[in-house]
């Protein structure tokens, strides 16, 4: 009788009080200071509310900030989408094909460089890639190459960079919803006369489905707020929507216009990812009805 | 591996196993994708042991003079020892709220999972940058924060930070991952403990935690992880317990010496050693490695 | 009490996790704490068993951790490590980026920042001290205070030097390597022509909003302090359009990167210009090729500053700091490493008898000292070039 009379939400309150306070009250009262302005250089604290207006909107929302906004967007979908095609099938190996040892042996593998810190691990890469680097040494040398190849500060760069380090919060999920799928489930397809192609497309791709989604998500949004993992092989090419407001903020020392460009950046992701879901949504409604077709088919 | 796949190519190519074809492709591939994840960590290692003065350019083999170096150089030191504290502190947080909300998610569902789960997804949504901002206001916007400024039971104020700052995305991924291994079990067991008398805080510890332990390991894991790398909220809310990634944040622009190779490593170890425990513990209570990274992974 | 237990499924008997088990998770996690060891313990010893400090007998007395929140490699390593012998202090050395970054840091934490020492740039120190970020200078606890040349004291932005200890001075000029830009480059005209030509997409510039406007200005006869806004809309049109499209980085420290072959010409300070060649031996290049420009006909001075916040908790270990970085050996030595021209009297008649090499970039002659110009920090324009700087970013990410 004592559990009956404690709410529903009991053990959830503290989460709900930690995200109350450290996380919606923070966001909101950086969404208040971004209706205030900056005191002249040299006046005391960093925001004035007295009077109280959307100018930081308008001063942030330009087509440079949109043009590096979309950038993002293009960068973080691209890496996300290599994400995909490159840990599938590594993810769909460990958990299909691979027998039970090399499957722990595997995961291992996949994880174990997530271990080293990423700023070392990522400027490694310099090690390998810079113009006088390994690669480029090993290539000149032997006469494989005239020239060098310069990769560091270029768009393939920031690619590397990104995939690099997000690519095991790729497998890790896909290979999870593959792992699920009993093989019975497979074998049926099989027996019931489906080629390998058609039980992947028609049994393992959408048991995936769920998989792929949660790697997308926590791939492309820390991707979207990392302003730091690109620049460091991507130089100039890696400028990201997330160090816009660290120039607002910081460079310029005006908290209140950071404070803008970060509650629109919050609005323009619920809204890229929101859409996303939709699209997903539907799609896999369609797919749904044109299965629905296909079974009768292949009985 | 290396005896199932001889015996496979020696067979006739009529014989009835096409798929291996499909076995040899995502097998060789996921090799390859392993070889590129561990291609940097090799010449970490390598590097951490130059004789020259730079991470990046090597010069001749310098033994572990680097290592030497690292233990007596303090600041250095002392952002790996911040790190450590940063990452168990969060962890334990991120455990512990995250576990409550699993459990209530599937065990007391309600009318208040949609807000919560909503309150979830805006932290997951919300880019590193704006959760560190946003905290650096808060925390030294309002005289009852004081403790976050300066610290209370002789901890730094700046040590605490972290563990909030670090704790907000680690914490709605744990919940997740209980939310998603509870799901999947009987809730009769406990109801059954129940009927038998046990109270309900026995109950918990002898049915409930024991089937959510890998669950919860997984998530210590990655909450562990995701604090080790993490730098953008750390450099907007971390001032007085610098982490060994904003040190490194200040020197990667700078020239990087060799003793930065040392702490990743000595870093990675360390992880290593933390990651074996867990992954012991859980062997000792049963999973199949399978299983063990399924929990890890799931999202 | 154990019969519960049999209630849960064949496959979890074994599962189910003891009380044993979670300790030792527990007491894995504690070893790598206690393992660790902790800065203050270490801090606690090094003090107590401090020797007599080696400077000046009239010295201060310090003990405990000093905080120095300073830029990037900035500090001879093994003066630092020394300071726990000659000083009876522990430095716990960290990294800012830029001196906005430092006044945000400050600003924010409002008397809880956790820094004991800082080393901002003279333009910056008005704002701090209105700000009442700074502490006021005990001098008595600087004894050599008397070895700082006066040339670098009173400076406008501190006239009586109340709050800060001029450290060193420097200039922005670039390098490129004449062996890919074969003719001559000396003004920023020429920097600007090769980056859009020879260099194109093997440039870097210095990863500040003054430092990217101000060759632009400088180029063009501007004063960097300029207040104009025709002159801010000339500067944006031309670098986002001529100079920002063969940018490869941003680089405020390029010359690690520099000797792995990254850049072909990067704009620079002196001091770290000179480090380039060093990175360019180690790396097995020849160094030759390489010429260092510095800005004309215009370009900037700068000058550092010891300083110490308001809220710093060890304020006598910073003076014992500031002190021994005062004595002319020890400023020397900091000279040797960082290659930037020291306050103190006498380290250039020490640097010259090392023959150390290359004084010339570490030395700014009379005659060049009279096209520098200090930078001002101002409301109307702050906001626009951070605007700029952005635009320029933009620009070069595209």
């Amino acid at each position: 009788m004592r559990r009956l009379r404690a709410p529903k939400y009991l053990l959830a309150l503290p989460s709900f009080v930690w995200y109350g306070f450290f996380f919606a009250l923070p966001v909101l009262l950086m969404v208040v200071n971004s209706f205030g302005y900056k005191p002249a250089v040299g006046e005391k604290g960093y925001v004035r509310l007295d009077k109280l207006s959307f100018d930081n909107y308008r001063d942030v929302w330009t087509d440079d900030f949109r043009s590096v906004f979309f950038s993002t967007m293009r960068i973080a979908g691209t890496a996300t989408l290599l994400c995909v095609v490159i840990g599938l099938p590594v993810a769909y190996y460990i958990a299909i094909k691979a027998g039970p040892r090399m499957k722990g042996l595997m995961l291992l593998l996949v994880i174990v460089p997530f271990w080293m810190s990423f700023f070392v691990r990522t400027s490694a890469w310099k090690i390998v890639l810079s113009e006088f680097g390994v690669l480029n040494t090993f290539l000149v040398d032997n006469g494989i190459r005239n020239a060098p190849i310069d990769i560091i500060g270029t768009r393939s760069a920031v690619m590397l960079a990104l995939v690099y380090n997000y690519l095991p919060l790729m497998v890790f999920p896909i290979f999870v919803s593959l792992d699920r799928i009993e093989p019975a489930l497979r074998e049926a397809s099989k027996d019931l006369g489906a080629g390998r192609i058609r039980t992947f497309l028609s049994v393992t791709a959408p048991l995936a489905a769920p998989g792929i989604t949660a790697g997308a998500i926590l791939t492309f949004i820390p991707m979207a707020g990392d302003y730091v993992t690109a620049t460091i092989l991507g130089g100039a090419k890696g400028n990201m929507i997330g160090a816009s407001i660290y120039n607002f903020a910081i460079q310029g020392q005006d908290v209140p216009k950071g404070a803008a460009a970060a509650a629109i950046l919050i609005i323009l992701i619920l809204t890229v990812v929101l859409s996303a879901g939709l699209i997903v949504a539907a799609i896999r409604y369609v797919l749904k009805q044109l299965r629905r077709v296909d079974i009768p088919e292949s009985t | 591996m290396s005896t199932t796949t001889s015996s496979t190519t020696s067979r006739p190519k009529h014989n009835r196993q096409p798929r291996d074809i499909g076995k040899w492709l995502t097998a060789a591939w996921s090799w390859l994708v392993v070889i590129f994840l561990m291609i940097p960590i090799g010449f970490v290692v390598a590097h951490s042991m130059n004789g020259g003065n730079s991470f990046n350019i090597w010069k001749e083999f310098g033994g572990l003079k680097w290592y030497r170096e690292l233990l007596s150089d303090l600041s250095l030191r002392a952002t790996l020892i911040n790190s450590f504290k940063a990452a168990i502190g969060s962890t334990l947080i991120a455990v512990t709220i995250g576990a409550l909300a699993g459990v209530a998610l599937v065990r007391k569902p309600g009318r208040w999972t949609k807000v919560f789960l909503l309150l979830l997804l805006l932290v997951m949504v919300t880019p590193e940058v704006i959760d560190g901002f946003s905290l650096l206001s808060w925390f030294f916007d309002r005289g009852f924060n004081r403790p976050f400024e300066t610290g209370v039971f002789g901890i730094r104020g700046g040590m605490i930070r972290l563990w909030i700052g670090h704790s907000l995305f680690s914490s709605a991924v744990v919940t997740l991952i209980v939310r998603a291994r509870l799901q999947g079990l009987d809730e009769s067991l406990e109801e059954a403990a129940a009927d038998l008398g046990a109270p309900p805080a026995r109950a918990f510890r002898q049915i409930t935690l024991p089937l959510m332990a890998p669950a919860l390991l997984a998530g210590a894991m990655l909450s562990f992880s995701f604090s080790l790398d993490n730098v953008i909220v750390s450099s907007f809310v971390g001032q007085d317990s610098s982490t060994f990634p904003l040190y490194l944040l200040g020197t990667v622009k700078s020239s990087t010496k060799p003793n930065v190779g040392a702490g990743g490593v000595l870093l990675f170890l360390v992880t290593m050693l933390f990651a074996f425990v867990t992954i012991r513990v859980l062997r000792r209570s049963g999973d199949s490695s399978g299983d063990i990274a399924a929990t890890i992974a799931a999202g | 009490m154990e019969d519960i237990r049999i209630l849960a499924p064949r496959q979890f008997h074994s599962q189910i996790v003891s009380r044993r088990n979670f300790l030792a998770l527990g007491a894995g996690a504690g070893l790598v704490l206690i393992g660790c060891g902790d800065d203050k313990e270490a801090t606690g010893t090094a003090s107590a068993t401090g020797d007599e400090p080696t400077g000046a007998a009239s010295a201060p007395q310090a003990s405990g951790t000093v905080a120095l929140y300073t830029w990037g490699d900035y500090h001879d390593p093994d003066l630092v490590a020394e300071a726990g012998d000659a000083l009876g202090i522990t430095m716990n050395v960290q990294f800012y980026a830029s001196n906005e970054e430092l006044i945000a840091k400050l600003e924010a934490t409002r008397g809880s920042s956790g820094f004991d020492l800082i080393v901002p740039t003279g333009p910056y120190l008005p704002q701090l001290i209105s700000k009442e970020l700074l502490t006021k200078l005990d001098k008595s606890k600087i004894p050599n205070w008397g070895n700082i040349d006066p040339a670098y004291l009173g400076k406008g932005w501190d006239p009586g030097n109340e709050y800060a200890v001029p450290r060193d001075w420097g200039t922005t000029g670039f390098i490129y390597d004449s062996s890919v830009i074969t003719r001559e480059l000396t003004t920023w005209t020429d920097y600007f022509d090769a980056a859009a030509n020879e260099a194109s997409g093997e440039t870097s510039a210095l990863d500040t909003t003054d430092n990217i406007l101000g060759p632009y200005f400088w180029a063009n006869g501007i004063s960097w302090n300029t207040e104009e806004s025709a002159d801010l809309d000339a500067a944006e049109e031309f670098l986002v359009n001529e100079f920002a499209p063969h940018i490869k980085a941003f680089d405020s420290y390029p010359s690690t990167a520099l000797a792995e072959g990254a850049y072909n010409m990067s704009m620079a300070w002196n001091g770290d210009a000179r480090q380039a060649y060093v990175r360019l031996e180690e790396a097995g290049r020849d160094p030759e090729p390489w010429k260092w420009v510095v800005g004309a006909p215009m370009t900037e001075l700068w000058m550092d500053h010891y300083a110490i916040p308001a809220d710093a908790k060890n304020p006598d270990g910073s003076y014992a700091w500031i002190n021994w970085m005062l004595e002319p050996d020890i400023a020397f030595r900091d000279l040797s490493y960082i290659g930037y021209n020291m306050t103190v009297k006498g380290t250039d008649k020490l640097a010259a008898d090392a023959e150390l090499p290359r004084l010339d970039m570490i030395f700014i002659t009379d005659e060049q000292l009279k096209d520098m110009e200090e930078g001002i920090i101002s409301d109307k324009t702050q906001n626009r070039k951070v605007e700029i700087y952005n635009a320029v970013k933009a620009a070069a990410g595209a």
